[in-house]
């Protein structure tokens, strides 16, 4: 049964989602995370998460990663210098991608969501569909346009919607690992730019809450280079787990005690 | 008599050149003058904290410039990449024993 949660901000969001896959044994389907201002977070749950994650990085170090590595899968926001480049800013954004590939390669030799929104690799060249999007909204803001549904196709080919797959077809046949997202989707309404975003599979303690955070700065870039504010993201998780007994395998204890730890990290803030 | 190659080929570089270079890397990063990357260094007591996906396009730059592999798979973990010293130690230590300098751009 699909599963539906609606709050302000990235930890909140999050928080409440891991409380819901707990208290439905740790695994739901279809489980559906709206976030209104996915650019913000509360520091002290990322902290105690991270302090999570440490802990098993220590004993197995390439089994789970910190929040910001997997944030930065999805964008590398080190790369993008709006306030000193200014209109250059997405070009140097794209060309460190370019120049950094093979060593991001070493680390991830499938590549990383992020590469695969700036560069698909099409049957004859790599292809950005982060800029098509882009380009898409801006011409859509000097038109004066405010609703961009004439946009939204599901399943299109990057170079003719404003949507971004992030499979690719005969390339991608392992059933588990990258690429768990499937697909980003663009909208624009009442001059916001809103995102969906779905995974096919989401380990959510190793993953989720990166993953909103990197997604959330996905949705800022398209919104500062089309010129439209940041609207909501909304994250379908088509299997997802707590990884009590599966993922990263934490085990009932740890996973309530951490989530314990994250709720008094929520009412710790002011 | 030397050529003008050989003369300017060096062994291993020392870690202050290699803080220098990628110093250097990094301002390209940021879009910031070198300048006043050295500021914010001294403000924090020497050393500059990065960014992961930073080192990483600096390791890429330094690696197009001296013309070889500077960072194993282990290396770019996070851990291994927090700060400007830590990054010219990684780099110092991965360096092959005994291999000159490749010139700047020369690969």
């Amino acid at each position: 049964m699909a599963v539906f949660v609606s709050e302000k901000d990235v930890s909140t969001a999050w928080v409440a989602a891991l409380e819901t896959l707990v208290n439905s044994g740790g695994d739901a389907v279809n489980l559906t995370v709206a976030i209104a201002d996915p650019t913000t977070e509360l520091e002290g749950v990322r902290h105690v998460l991270d302090r999570f994650i440490g802990e098993r990085r220590r004993a197995r170090r390439h089994s789970v990663k910190l929040v910001s590595t997997v944030a930065n899968t999805l964008f590398p926001s080190a790369w993008y210098v709006p306030d000193r480049l200014g209109a250059d800013a997405a070009e140097h954004l794209y060309e460190l991608e370019r120049s950094t590939r093979p060593v991001t390669r070493r680390r991830n030799p499938r590549g990383t969501y992020f590469e695969r929104m700036v560069a698909w690799p099409g049957p004859k060249e790599e292809f950005n569909q982060l800029d098509q999007a882009v380009r898409r909204l801006r011409s859509a803001r000097e038109r004066g346009h405010q609703r961009g549904h004439e946009y939204e196709v599901g399943m299109a080919m990057p170079a003719d919607e404003i949507a971004a797959p992030v499979l690719v077809a005969g390339k991608d046949r392992s059933t588990i690992g990258f690429p768990c997202l499937s697909h980003l989707s663009f909208s624009l309404l009442h001059g916001v730019v809103n995102l969906l975003a779905v995974y096919r599979s989401h380990d959510f303690i190793s993953r989720g809450y990166g993953n909103y955070l990197g997604l959330g700065r996905v949705l800022h870039f398209v919104a500062q280079e089309s010129g439209f504010p940041p609207g909501e993201l909304t994250c379908v998780s088509a299997s997802a787990t707590a990884e009590i007994n599966r993922g990263a395998n934490f085990g009932r204890e740890r996973v309530e005690a951490l989530l314990e730890d994250c709720q008094a990290a929520l009412g710790a803030t002011p | 008599m030397t050529n003008m190659s050989a003369a300017t080929a060096q062994l291993q570089p020392d870690l202050d050149e290699l803080a220098t270079a990628i110093l250097e890397a990094l301002a390209k990063v940021r879009a910031a003058p070198v300048g006043e990357l050295r500021e914010e260094m001294s403000a924090v007591g020497g050393d500059l904290e990065i960014d992961s996906r930073e080192a990483e396009a600096v390791i890429a730059m330094l690696e197009k410039q001296y013309g070889r592999t500077l960072a194993t798979v282990d290396d770019l973990e996070p851990e291994c990449l927090a700060s400007v010293d830590s990054l010219a130690d990684l780099i110092h230590r991965r360096w092959p024993a005994g291999q000159p300098i490749a010139l700047s751009g020369s690969k």
